[in-house]
């Protein structure tokens, strides 16, 4: 190995450990360690000696005696399953009931043995495309999900907090509960809830999250350097819009119904361009929507669609305003799939091309 | 024995979890699960090393299972579980904190000054590349050529324990 080569690798592993390495860099590294064992072997003992000479994480663990009271009570907590064996088992030999049965029994208990703290379980919900779902969690938060998404709750919520996944939209009714706050993590925000009413918007795939509160209050964590979060509290009838390619948030006063309306199955649209109702409609029936023809993209809207299909939605624009649409005739692809249904939106009175 | 050897791993073994997970409540619960899966299952355990060895391969699968569970709630931490020779350990022949405590004094005082201190930043202080590169006005690129030359000299140096 040449010796900048080398120095490179070195860099790369001190940049890893700090935490600083990007993914490609992380590739790159765990590629260098697969090619040989004593990269390897040299990785696995600086490494050791990087996380074995911190001082500075050691300093606030929790202290030893604590620990152990605790690893002392799951302990004893587990123990009456435990003791009832072994009397049992003593009992057995005097009255000398058959191995088999002993043995039968053993079993039986050893597979009852239960783990003592039970993981929870995480389901996950998708809402198909042009549909909504409903569901009540276990604590008794309601959540309404919008087209195309899914969230991923516990079964059960044991942690300190009462924390789901979203990626999509979802409206909340949270269950007070001040000790244990509820939190909506999207890809890239965090909502923090005690008990209030709030809609939140994160598609992964979508640079803007959004959060719109209805009633309560909440904090919201946006990601800011570093992996770290700070947080924004919001008051009611107030829209936040955070970017998360430019870092950039927006608060807004606003009529919140617009935001929320979804949930009863309506499109409500409160003169807002027709680049905003396209994104909309894009984002409900899961279709792509091009707008040819810079003249109608602001033309504004003023609709509340409830229940209709896609082709009633695109003829009731259509009436409305100046302008005309059709849909792109679909090929398969070479995997035998169709790709996504594309409507092109064009001025009246002129062609589509 | 039990009690013993609690207090005399708990908190180098928490560190060792923290190695995984960065984080300190998982590390510690963690820790504890192995722990209790010990004294449950202290009969049937047939350790063949040394009960450290036992306990930090232990704990590495955990954290391993750990960074799986993560990944099925969290799938932007995707890559890093693929690149899983990051992960291992060779736990047999792995320092403690609280043992590299007392040999890292003599082999920290044969480095350079800079390097030395560099490290010490780091490694005791908890201070960022950026923040030493910031206080001792050079660049981020020459602390992280000092930290990558001071572990390769405390290597060196601590070849025999490691």
């Amino acid at each position: 190995m040449d010796s900048i080569e080398e120095e490179n690798n070195r860099i790369l592993i001190v940049r890893y450990l700090s935490g600083e390495a990007s993914p490609e860099e992380v590739t790159e590294l765990n590629k260098w360690l697969g090619a040989s064992g004593a990269n390897l072997l040299y990785f696995q003992q600086v490494k050791n000696i990087w996380y074995s000479s911190n001082r500075h994480s050691l300093k606030d663990l929790s202290d030893t005696n604590k620990a152990f009271k605790e690893v002392n009570k799951r302990i004893t907590l587990r123990s009456p399953g435990f003791n009832f064996w072994t009397t049992w088992k003593k009992i057995a030999a005097i009255l000398i009931i058959p191995l088999i049965l002993g043995n039968l029994l053993y079993f039986l208990f050893l597979t009852n043995n239960n783990p003592g703290r039970q993981e929870p379980v995480y389901n996950e919900l998708f809402a198909a495309f042009g549909t909504r779902s409903a569901l009540k969690l276990s604590d008794g938060t309601s959540v309404w999900l919008n087209s195309g998404s899914s969230i991923k709750y516990p079964d059960k919520f044991i942690d300190k907090d009462r924390k789901v996944f979203l990626n999509g939209e979802a409206y909340f009714e949270v269950e007070s509960n001040p000790e244990k706050p509820f939190i909506v993590e999207t890809s890239s925000i965090k909502v923090r809830a005690t008990g209030t009413k709030f809609n939140v918007l994160g598609y992964s795939s979508i640079n803007e999250n959004e959060v719109t509160l209805v009633s309560g209050k909440v904090e919201v964590g946006l990601p800011c350097s570093n992996d770290k979060f700070k947080s924004t509290n919001m008051e009611i009838n107030q829209h936040l819009t955070f970017d998360k390619n430019t870092g950039a948030v927006t608060i807004v006063n606003e009529d919140t119904y617009k935001y929320i309306s979804w949930k009863e199955g309506k499109l409500v649209f409160r003169n807002e361009p027709l680049t905003e109702v396209a994104k909309k409609i894009s984002q409900v029936f899961n279709i792509d929507i091009e707008i040819r023809g810079k003249e109608i993209e602001n033309y504004s809207y003023r609709a509340t669609f409830q229940d209709e299909s896609l082709a009633e939605i695109l003829k009731l624009l259509k009436i409305s305003s100046p302008i005309n649409y059709y849909e792109i005739k679909r090929n398969p692809l070479p995997d035998g799939s169709f790709p996504r249904k594309k409507v092109i939106i064009y001025p009246a009175g002129k062609k589509g091309i | 024995m039990f009690t013993e050897i609690f207090s005399v791993y708990y908190k180098d073994l928490v560190l060792f979890a923290y190695s995984f997970t960065h984080e300190k409540e998982d590390s510690e619960e963690i820790v504890q699960d192995v722990f209790v899966k010990l004294w449950e299952d202290h009969e049937k355990i047939n350790i063949s090393t040394s009960i450290k060895s036992y306990l930090l391969k232990s704990i590495q699968n955990k954290c391993i299972d750990w960074h799986r569970h993560k990944k099925v709630i969290n799938h932007h931490s995707n890559y890093i579980i693929e690149n899983s020779l990051l992960y291992e350990y060779d736990t047999d022949n792995y320092i403690l904190s609280s043992e590299m405590e007392l040999i890292i004094e003599k082999a920290l005082a044969s480095l350079p000054e800079n390097v030395k201190e560099t490290f010490e930043m780091s490694r005791f202080e908890g201070m960022k590349y950026q923040e030493i590169a910031d206080k001792l006005n050079v660049s981020v690129r020459t602390i992280e050529v000092r930290i990558s030359k001071a572990l390769e000299l405390l290597r060196e140096s601590l070849i025999d324990f490691l």
